[in-house]
C-alpha cells in the first residue's frame, strides 16, 4: 500500500504506508477517512494527498526523518536534559533557516518527534548567541533600545544567581 | 515521457525514486490528454524565515540549556522575554541573602513572576552560622530581610517543591511560611533546626517528604498532632529516621521508605507492624534501611511483615562477615524466608570485609537458594563498598535471572524435557535457575579476558564495554551439572536468532552467553564448548 503526497509545487513524492504512519496529518486523511467514510480516501489511488504548505525540499527532508523512523519509535517528550541519538543531530544540522521550515511543517503535518527534534536544533544554534543576534536568527523585530536594553540588564542584574552552585 | 514532471528535471530529490505507478485514468469525453505536459519548474523562491507562533517559541524555550542565553532572549523582545522569564523563574536558588534580596525585589515589582515560580532551594549556610550569633543581625537585618523573602514567598501560588538546607538555629525560618498560598508537593528538609509544626501542618498534598536531620526530626517527633491522619495525608515517599516513620507511615499511603538511620533487630522487630499499617492500596513496595547484619532471622521477619514488598535494599554496617553467603547456602537445613512478590533485593556492606574475594564464589549458591525461595526475584545486588546516601555501591555484583525470547525449550528441575525451535510467542521468558552476573568493577581481582568455571557450576568471564570495565558471568545450581551447559545451550538454539546478536550467527555447537550491559548496549560473548573454561572471547561493541 502507498500513498501520494504533492506538494506546494505539486511535487508528487510516493511513500509507503509506515512512512506515512510517521506524519499525523496524512494518517488521518488516508485511514481516519476509512472510520468516517467506509472508505479509505487517498489509498492506492493516484488523487494523491496535497500538502499545500509544504515545500518540496522541505517535504523530501522530512521523508527522510519518516524513512529513518518507520519501524523505530521516535523520541515525543523531552526537555533540555534530553539527549538526541546521534543520527537525530547530524540530520536537523545548524542550518538555522531551514530547521525553522522543518519545524513549521512539522506543526502544520503533526509529527511531534520532529517537531521536538527541531526545537532541539534550534535551541542549540540559540546557544551562547547575544539578543541581535537571536532576533536575526528568529526573524524577529529587536523592540528593545540599547539603552533599555542595558538598563534591563543592569536591573536584572540577578541572572547568574539563578545558576545552582553545584 | 512520463506525463508527470520528472524528478530530475525539476532539480530537487523525489523520494522515493520511483513515481506513481497507476497514471491518472483520463477525463471522459474528451479525446486529447488534459494533463499537463512536463515543466520544468521554477527554483524555489527564497523565502523570509517563517514567524513561529508563541507556543512553539515556548516549546524551543524548553530546550535552552543555559540561564545566560535565556537571558539574552528575554532582553531581545517583548514577546521573547515573557516567555524566557517563565523559564528563568521555574526554579529559584535561595542563597546569598543580598542576591536572594535582588530576586525577592524583582518579584515584588512584576507580581507576574511569582506566578512562574515551581520550585524555591532555599540555602542558609550562606553567612549564617556567624550572622545567627551576631546579635545585631538577628535583631536589625534579618527579620527586615525574611519579611522580604517571605512577601515574595506570598505570591508563589505555584510553589511545588521547597528544600531547605543549612542551618537555622534561633532565626525561625518557618514562623511565617503557613500563611502562604502554595501547596506544596516535595518537601525536603535537609540539616534543618526545629522548624515549626504549624507550618507542616498545613501542607495537605505532600507527597514526597524528606526530613534528613535527626534536630528536625526531632521536633517532628515531638510537635503534636502529627500523628492525626489529617496531616500529610497524600504522603508517597518518606525519606527519615526510623522513630519519624513509625509515627508518619501508619495510615497514610506510604508506597516507599528510606531510613536514614541505623536500626537495631529489636526496634526492627517492634516497628514492623506499625510500618504495615501503610494504607497504600499495594501497601509499602520499596523499603531502605541499615542494621547491623543481615540474617535469615531478619529477611524472614521482613518477608512475613511486608508482603506486597517489590525492592528491599538493606546496608550492612558489620564487617568480615559472610555468613548468610556460605554458611545459610550450604546448609540444607536452613530455610530461606518466602518474599511474595519481592523482585529486587539489594545487599550492601558499608565496610569491606577482610577477606572476601570478589566475586565471592559462595554468593552463587546463595543467589540459587534464595531464587528458588522467591519466585518473583529477578534481581539480586551485592555490593561491598557502599557509598551510602542512595548511591549504588562501586564494585556491585549485580545477579539477574536468565531471560531469553521465545523460548523453545523447557526447563524443569535442571533437565531439559522438550526443545522446539521458532515457536515461541516473542515475549522474554525466565528460565529460572540461570542467573547473569554483571559487574561494573573497580576493585575486582580478575583482569579482562579471564575466564574460569568456578566449583558451584558458574562461569566466569571478563570484557570490555563501551568505556566501563564489566566482568560478565553465568551461574547455575551444582546439581544440574553438565546439563546446565546443555539446558544453556538448548535455550539459545530455540531463540532461532530472535535475540539478534552476534551470539546467534550460526555457531552450531557453541553455547552463547549473551549479555545486557547497559540500556542499549549488548556484548556478546562466545565461548566453544571444548575449552569454555578457559576462554572469554571479549567483543567490542
Amino acid at each position: 500500500m502507498s500513498i501520494t503526497l504533492i506538494s506546494k509545487e505539486g511535487a508528487q513524492f510516493l511513500v509507503s504506508k509506515p512512512v506515512a504512519d510517521r506524519i499525523g496529518v496524512v494518517r488521518d486523511c488516508a485511514y481516519g477517512a476509512d472510520f468516517w467514510l467506509g472508505y479509505a480516501v487517498a489509498t492506492d489511488d493516484s488523487m494523491g494527498i496535497t500538502l499545500a504548505n509544504v515545500t518540496s525540499s522541505i517535504l523530501s527532508k522530512i521523508l527522510v526523518w519518516c524513512e529513518h523512523y518507520k519501524d523505530m519509535e521516535p523520541l515525543v517528550d523531552g526537555d533540555s536534559n534530553m539527549e538526541f541519538p546521534e543520527w537525530d543531530m547530524a540530520y536537523i544540522g545548524h542550518d538555522m533557516n531551514q530547521i525553522l521550515f522543518v519545524l513549521e511543517a512539522a506543526d502544520y503535518l503533526h509529527i511531534p518527534g520532529l517537531l521536538l527534534l527541531a526545537c532541539k536544533g534550534i535551541a542549540d544554534v540559540l546557544d551562547g548567541r547575544n539578543p541581535r543576534g537571536i532576533c536575526d536568527l528568529l526573524g524577529i523585530v529587536m523592540d528593545f533600545s540599547h539603552r533599555q536594553e542595558v538598563d534591563m540588564d543592569k536591573e536584572n542584574g540577578y541572572w547568574r544567581w539563578f545558576l545552582h552552585p553545584t | 515521457m512520463d506525463p508527470f514532471f520528472s524528478a530530475s528535471s525539476s532539480g530537487f530529490a523525489m523520494f522515493p525514486r520511483s513515481g506513481p505507478t497507476t497514471p491518472a485514468p483520463p477525463r471522459t469525453g474528451t479525446s486529447t490528454d488534459w494533463r499537463l505536459p512536463s515543466l520544468p519548474l521554477p527554483p524555489p523562491a527564497p523565502r523570509d524565515p517563517p514567524t513561529l507562533p508563541p507556543e512553539l517559541l515556548d516549546h524551543i524555550l524548553s530546550f535552552v540549556p543555559s540561564h545566560s542565553t535565556l537571558r539574552h532572549l528575554s532582553l531581545s523582545s517583548r514577546a521573547l522575554r515573557d516567555l524566557a522569564h517563565r523559564h528563568l523563574y521555574r526554579s529559584l536558588y535561595f542563597g546569598p541573602p543580598k542576591k536572594t534580596a535582588q530576586i525577592c525585589r524583582a518579584i515584588l515589582r512584576t507580581p507576574a513572576l511569582a506566578a512562574h515560580v515551581h520550585s524555591i532551594e532555599f540555602a542558609l549556610y550562606h553567612d549564617l552560622p556567624s550572622m545567627a550569633s551576631d546579635n545585631a543581625f538577628r535583631t536589625v537585618l534579618y527579620p527586615g530581610y525574611m519579611r522580604l523573602v517571605f512577601r515574595a514567598f506570598r505570591g508563589m501560588h505555584r510553589l511545588k517543591l521547597l528544600r531547605f538546607c543549612g542551618q537555622d538555629g534561633r532565626l525561625r525560618i518557618f514562623a511565617n511560611l503557613d500563611q502562604c498560598p502554595f501547596e506544596l508537593e516535595t518537601l525536603l528538609l535537609l540539616t534543618v533546626g526545629p522548624c515549626e509544626p504549624d507550618f507542616l501542618l498545613h501542607q495537605p498534598r505532600v507527597a514526597q517528604l524528606k526530613i534528613a536531620a535527626l534536630m528536625s526530626g526531632d521536633s517532628v517527633l515531638n510537635a503534636t498532632g502529627l500523628s492525626s491522619p489529617e496531616v500529610f495525608p497524600a504522603l508517597r515517599e518518606l525519606t527519615t529516621s526510623w522513630a519519624v516513620a513509625l509515627k508518619l507511615v501508619p495510615h497514610r499511603p506510604v508506597e516507599k521508605l528510606a531510613v536514614i538511620d541505623f536500626v537495631t533487630n529489636a526496634a526492627l522487630q517492634q516497628g514492623l507492624p506499625l510500618i504495615a499499617q501503610s494504607s497504600a492500596t499495594s501497601s509499602l513496595r520499596y523499603l531502605e534501611i541499615t542494621v547491623l547484619e543481615v540474617s535469615l532471622e531478619l529477611l524472614g521477619l521482613l518477608a512475613a511483615s511486608l508482603p506486597g514488598m517489590t525492592t528491599l535494599v538493606i546496608r550492612e554496617r558489620r564487617s568480615g562477615t559472610v555468613g548468610l553467603s556460605i554458611e545459610a547456602a550450604h546448609n540444607p537445613d536452613m530455610v530461606f524466608p518466602r518474599f511474595r512478590s519481592l523482585q529486587t533485593l539489594k545487599l550492601f556492606k558499608l565496610l569491606l570485609p577482610e577477606k572476601l574475594s570478589f566475586p565471592d564464589r559462595g554468593w552463587n549458591a546463595m543467589v540459587h537458594r534464595m531464587g528458588q525461595a522467591s519466585p518473583a526475584l529477578r534481581c539480586i545486588a551485592l555490593g561491598v563498598v557502599s557509598a551510602g546516601d542512595g548511591q549504588e555501591p562501586y564494585g556491585t555484583l549485580y545477579y539477574e535471572r536468565r531471560r531469553v525470547k521465545s523460548a523453545g525449550s523447557v526447563l524443569q528441575a535442571g533437565n531439559i524435557l522438550a526443545t522446539s525451535s521458532g515457536t515461541g510467542n516473542g515475549k522474554e521468558r525466565e528460565v529460572p535457575d540461570i542467573w547473569d552476573i554483571k559487574v561494573r568493577d573497580r576493585i575486582s581481582r580478575m583482569r579482562v579476558g579471564d575466564g574460569r568455571r568456578d566449583e558451584y557450576g558458574g562461569w566466569i568471564g571478563a570484557g570490555r564495554l563501551g568505556g566501563f570495565r564489566w566482568v560478565t558471568a553465568r551461574c547455575w545450581p551444582a546439581e544440574m551439572g553438565d546439563d546446565g551447559a546443555a539446558a544453556e545451550r538448548g535455550t539459545v538454539c530455540g531463540q532461532g536468532g530472535a535475540d539478534g546478536s552476534a551470539a546467534n550467527s550460526g555457531q552450531a555447537g557453541r553455547s552463547a552467553v549473551v549479555k545486557r550491559a547497559s540500556d542499549s548496549r549488548h556484548a556478546a560473548f562466545l565461548s566453544s564448548r571444548r575449552d569454555w573454561r578457559r576462554q572469554a572471547h571479549e567483543v567490542g561493541r
